[in-house]
């Protein structure tokens, strides 16, 4: 058996506040293996934000760890590479697309090699021709692209998404998911998503984590074995439509353990 | 061209407006814009130029020049040491509403009535908004920015260039205020015991009842101003040639 690239272990997160102690994260395990794209669904106000922040090493969990690549995180690690959900605030507008795709690179690698490796990464998600222009003269699906060349470029050992096309057009977002799956498959990229919509995580997971409850756990697993991914035919199939409604039921279902519980 | 009309008639109209109506003034006081205009060329054009306004010019510039460095330097600093700020806040509060002008006397007590006290007081006058317009800034960077740095683990330099990079703007708007302040505080400090300087003329002027020539200096002073303004949009719109276009305001100069 292959050793998973992402690890999380028991992974528990209370909040102190003023109004007393709150549990966000009950016992999470979480494990993506190589070249798989794993989603994290759950209603909104669940913690994945919160998760996803311990993930990226942003922020250290009350209990449990995270490894990745082998190593458990101790800070923000080399081996993730992070696509915020909000592009416009985390790119740097007047950088260039360029600049802003090789930044994390600087200090690490020549210049030489820090473009070569940015100018692949650009090529991946098909913005060569704009790779001069700043983020604010591009549209969000453009902008969300830099992103992704950005985590690219550091060639980590997992890609981590938060809701990354939240905030774009139904079309821009068919594009990306495209782009997304495109990426794990040129660079055999282990992906880790975290959103709230069901249709998306269906349409890109290999597996799909359903977390629920306060403190929430994960209450499913979900294989989705689809084959080979088509905007129109997939979400047309029976099996999508199997999972879809699962997923949702597993939703839903959870949040009528919740009442019953308090 | 026809923007130019749009934007001149008013100042072109004033102007003429002013002309004509002193044009048979006898007042002692308000004497004719053409006696005014002819002072001008033979005062200004070019020895008053070379003797007090270039001093004058050089004062201001090393002043104003401290100025911005000093404050973009601290604010940072003290934008990303947070408890540094904490710890000299109240001080930093007492100093900065001190008026610049009011600190004149000290400074002519402690530094004497050379340009270093001159220099010192526009430093000190105009320090303040771009130092707390970086502070700003840089204390009050996006939460995802932060996270972004982190993430990517960004090396101390490059963070700090980003950081005084996305604060650029704040910075100009601080600098632009600062000018105003600079240009005030030279003239003002001029009238503290100095041989020489464009304030010095107007007050020498305005003591010996040279009323025109006293208004000259009013002309130069309104060129100057003006003329510090173009250059100062210019070195703005080269700074901020990447950055996104703000709405509203800087649009609308702009255009012109």
């Amino acid at each position: 058996m292959t050793t998973a690239v992402v690890d999380v272990d028991d992974v528990g997160h209370d909040y102190v506040s003023r109004q007393g102690v709150h549990h966000v994260l009950g016992s999470v395990t979480i494990r993506a293996f190589p070249g798989e794209v794993v989603c994290v669904v759950g209603p909104s106000g669940i913690g994945k934000t919160t998760l996803l922040r311990i993930i990226a090493g942003l922020q250290r969990p009350s209990r449990g760890t995270v490894s990745v690549a082998g190593r458990v995180l101790t800070g923000p690690s080399d081996a993730v590479g992070l696509v915020f959900q909000d592009y416009s605030r985390s790119l740097y507008p007047w950088l260039s697309v360029l600049d802003n795709v090789g930044l994390p690179l600087r200090a690490r690698l020549s210049r030489a090699e820090r473009l070569e490796r940015s100018r692949a990464a650009i090529q991946e998600v098909g913005l060569e021709a704009a790779e001069g222009k700043r983020p604010w003269e591009l549209s969000g699906g453009m902008q969300q692209r830099v992103a992704i060349a950005r985590a690219l470029a550091y060639q980590p050992a997992v890609l981590l998404m938060d809701e990354p096309f939240a905030s774009v057009d139904a079309q821009t977002r068919s594009d990306l998911e495209d782009l997304t799956l495109r990426v794990r498959d040129d660079l055999h990229q282990t992906v880790v998503l975290i959103t709230h919509d069901v249709d998306e995580a269906v349409y890109l997971a290999d597996r799909i984590v359903v977390l629920h409850g306060s403190p929430a756990r994960v209450i499913e697993e979900i294989p989705v074995a689809l084959g080979r991914r088509d905007q129109l035919e997939t979400r047309a199939t029976p099996e999508f439509a199997r999972i879809r409604s699962q997923v949702h039921r597993l939703i839903r279902q959870g949040s009528k353990e919740i009442t019953c519980v308090s | 061209m026809r923007r130019i009309l749009v934007v001149s008639w008013l100042p072109v109209g004033l102007v003429a407006i002013w002309w004509f109506a002193s044009a048979s003034s006898t007042s002692l006081f308000f004497p004719p814009l053409r006696d005014i205009v002819a002072e001008t060329r033979r005062l200004w054009f070019f020895d008053h130029l070379r003797t007090d306004l270039l001093p004058s010019l050089s004062t201001l510039a090393i002043g104003y020049a401290v100025a911005v460095v000093a404050g973009v330097g601290i604010g940072l600093v003290l934008g990303l040491l947070p408890r540094i700020l904490d710890a000299i806040g109240p001080e930093l509060e007492f100093v900065r509403s001190m008026p610049a002008v009011a600190i004149l006397p000290v400074a002519v007590i402690m530094l004497g009535l050379g340009d270093l006290m001159r220099v010192s007081v526009i430093a000190f006058g105009a320090v303040w908004p771009v130092l707390l317009n970086t502070l700003a800034a840089v204390s009050g960077t996006d939460p995802v920015q932060r996270d972004t740095e982190r993430a990517f683990g960004l090396p101390v330099l490059v963070r700090l260039r980003v950081r005084l990079g996305a604060a650029v703007p704040q910075i100009l708007a601080g600098a632009r205020t600062s000018l105003a302040i600079a240009v005030v505080l030279i003239v003002v400090s001029e009238m503290q015991g100095a041989d020489r300087g464009i304030g010095n003329f107007v007050l020498a002027a305005q003591r010996a009842f040279a009323i025109t020539e006293m208004w000259t200096g009013m002309v130069v002073l309104g060129a100057l101003g003006y003329l510090l303004n173009v250059a100062f949009r210019a070195v703005e719109h080269a700074l901020l040639r990447h950055h996104p276009p703000a709405r509203g305001g800087r649009a609308v100069l702009e255009a012109r």
